[in-house]
């Protein structure tokens, strides 16, 4: 009897344990999504930046804010890009360092999902002999 | 051995119904919502232009000057001299010269085809889920497993 | 062979034939998607080369007669003006106003990006295809019982061979910067063969410019003939080195480490092959530079020069393996094989003897030149 409550503890844990892995999975896959987003983000503003540093001074740049396009000077456009791409690479790197982290998380999650699975496997093959 | 056929056909009827709903009913359904969101899309792009056009209306506007995509976000300027004159699409490709007036008499009339084929397209998609449901419904019977 | 170190497995328990024909199955998938990806960029690209003649051809006019959208379903008879002037969408929300040719100038260079993804893309695709056509091989391998014996591979020493000719028979076995080192020395080398094969050929009797073509085949012919030896190899090499002291060819000879310095600037920023290629290709070089220095050298030779040069570096790949790494240089080697590729297949020693052969069978057709040139 003792033993089967015990094998009722376990898969109860194992349920816990295998739910906190599947959700840090999906926290993984929206990293990676996030991620995927910014780099897109990225790989536009620096084209922009490419194509603003071409530009001459005197060009006319507008930037289309809602559906109205605003007469925007080019020094701060440019500076503007800028930034934006200092954000996003800061995003990027953080985003970097909480998947590491995620990953971490999940390895150790998984070799606990596993010690439990070799209990259960260990307790059931006791029982089965007993 | 009687239960084992017994079984066996249910198997193999449980099978065919979800053949059946994978095959037949779900690419209807899917079918049925997109037809449907091309009507609202058009029926966005009337009400648009019946917008549109009332403010020209509005704002007796004669002429103007727009800017229009070359493609790939390259855009020219145009000049309509004459804006009192409307070419709307009608459909099959053709496009018909209206007055501002003629042009909102007919958008409202395809606004109110348009609503009716949305209804149709909803109805459609309503009957479709419901057979999903009630073929799903006769698996979870012939499997015995307790209705929720 | 003596050793039996070595492993039999057989392939089905490595690859399992159905796991293998699975991932062929995924593989044909991302392939299939990969090709989709593709041809929407192609279709990007050629919008994008429409828009530029587009672009280009609208300034031709002041204005010209279209029908102006209004919405996606109504139109207005109107006209575009001002047609040099473009707003274009840079991204992210900003616009520039520009000109056709600025906008063009845009425009193109959209396409050039466009066009290194495509060209990405492709090599993505030609990489998962090898892949494909790998696990349907190892699949049906696996499922007709192939085993895979593996033996440990020991590296022979090469150097005993041919340490008296020296260091040029080292490269394969050394690294990049060594080889580089050595390349003084390899030219040096090849530049003897070349004096070697002006001799021979100044007794052969030909000596106009027609004659280039038969020339280098007989540089060919004789690396064939005489190459298979290695020793003989040897003796030649030392021959030249002793010539090459007591030559009248002094000034030439001045002449040729300057030019060879000039060569291996070029060549050592240009690219950077491992020990074989570094010997033929800076000599291939030297050789078409030295012929468009002789003012007197006509175009049509030049021209046929460079096709011999062209013609004559295949040899190389006689050593594929070593050449493999040098991706900027092969496409040189890429034609063809033939001439050569059987003798070198026969052993390491005729295969290092191709090295310095190689080099000799085309410089022999510039020195010729330059003979020619001076008669």
């Amino acid at each position: 009897m003792g033993s089967s409550t015990a094998l009722k503890e376990l898969q109860r844990d194992l349920e816990v344990q295998a739910n906190l892995l599947s959700k840090l999975q999906k926290e993984i896959s929206k990293n990676h999504q996030v991620r995927k987003q910014y780099t897109i983000q990225l790989g536009e503003n620096e084209l922009v930046l490419k194509e603003l540093d071409l530009l001459k001074e005197d060009a006319n740049v507008y930037k289309l804010i809602g559906p109205v396009l605003v007469k925007q000077d080019l020094a701060e456009a440019n500076a503007n890009v800028r930034k934006r791409i200092e954000y996003i690479s800061a995003e990027l790197k953080r985003l970097d360092g909480s998947l590491q982290d995620l990953e971490d998380q999940q390895n150790s999650k998984k070799s606990a999902v596993m010690k439990i699975q070799q209990k259960i496997q260990t307790l059931q093959a006791g029982k089965a002999k007993s | 051995m009687e239960d084992d056929d017994l079984l066996f056909l249910r198997q193999e009827k449980v099978k065919k119904y979800e053949e059946f709903v994978d095959r037949r009913l779900k690419p209807d359904l899917v079918r049925a919502i997109s037809q449907r969101d091309k009507v609202f899309e058009q029926q966005k792009i009337f009400s648009d232009l019946k917008r549109n056009i009332e403010n020209l209306e509005r704002n007796g506007v004669t002429s103007l000057r727009s800017l229009i995509n070359l493609g790939s976000e390259v855009y020219a300027q145009a000049d309509v001299p004459d804006a009192r004159h409307v070419f709307v699409d009608i459909g099959l490709g053709f496009h018909v010269e209206f007055t501002w007036l003629e042009a909102l008499d007919f958008i409202s009339k395809k606004e109110a085809r348009l609503e009716s084929q949305a209804e149709d397209y909803t109805r459609t998609i309503a009957s479709i889920k419901a057979q999903i449901k009630l073929v799903c419904a006769g698996i979870q019977e012939l499997l015995q497993i307790p209705a929720e | 062979m003596e050793r039996a170190k070595g492993t039999v497995t057989p392939l089905a328990s490595v690859f399992s034939a159905e796991e293998s024909q699975k991932a062929a199955k995924r593989l044909e998938e991302t392939i299939g998607d990969r090709q989709r990806e593709l041809n929407w960029l192609r279709g990007f690209a050629a919008d994008n080369t429409g828009l530029v003649n587009l672009v280009q051809r609208l300034p031709d006019e002041l204005s010209h007669e279209i029908m102006v959208p209004f919405g996606s379903a109504a139109f207005f008879p109107g006209r575009l003006i001002h047609t040099n002037e473009f707003l274009v969408l840079l991204g992210e929300g900003y616009y520039a106003e520009r000109s056709s040719k600025q906008t063009v100038e845009i425009l193109q260079r959209r396409g050039k990006s466009l066009e290194s993804q495509v060209e990405s893309l492709k090599a993505t695709i030609a990489d998962l295809e090898v892949e494909a056509k790998f696990l349907d091989v190892t699949a049906y391998e696996a499922a007709e019982g192939v085993v895979d014996i593996r033996e440990e591979y020991v590296e022979e020493d090469h150097q005993g061979t041919s340490s008296n000719s020296g260091k040029p028979y080292q490269f394969k076995s050394e690294n990049m910067n060594v080889a580089i080192d050595d390349e003084d020395y390899a030219r040096i080398m090849a530049r003897m063969d070349e004096l070697e094969k002006e001799e021979l050929a100044a007794q052969s009797g030909s000596s106009d410019e027609e004659d280039v073509g038969v020339d280098a085949n007989f540089g060919c012919s004789i690396s064939k003939n005489f190459f298979d030896d290695n020793d003989y190899v040897r003796s030649y090499v030392l021959k030249i080195r002793s010539s090459m002291n007591v030559d009248s060819t002094e000034n030439q000879i001045k002449d040729l480490t300057q030019k060879l310095e000039d060569a291996k600037t070029t060549y050592s920023t240009a690219e950077q092959p491992s020990g074989i290629a570094s010997q033929r290709v800076p000599s291939s070089r030297l050789s078409i530079g030295d012929i468009k220095e002789q003012p007197g050298v006509k175009e049509s030779s030049l021209h046929e020069m460079e096709r011999i040069d062209s013609r004559k570096q295949p040899p190389g790949p006689s050593e594929p393996k070593k050449v493999q790494a040098v991706a900027p240089v092969s496409e040189a080697f890429t034609g063809t094989v033939v001439e050569r590729s059987t003798s070198s297949l026969m052993n390491q020693s005729s295969a290092s003897s191709q090295v310095s052969s190689s080099n000799p069978s085309k410089p022999v057709s510039r020195f010729k030149m330059q003979r020619a040139n001076r008669g």
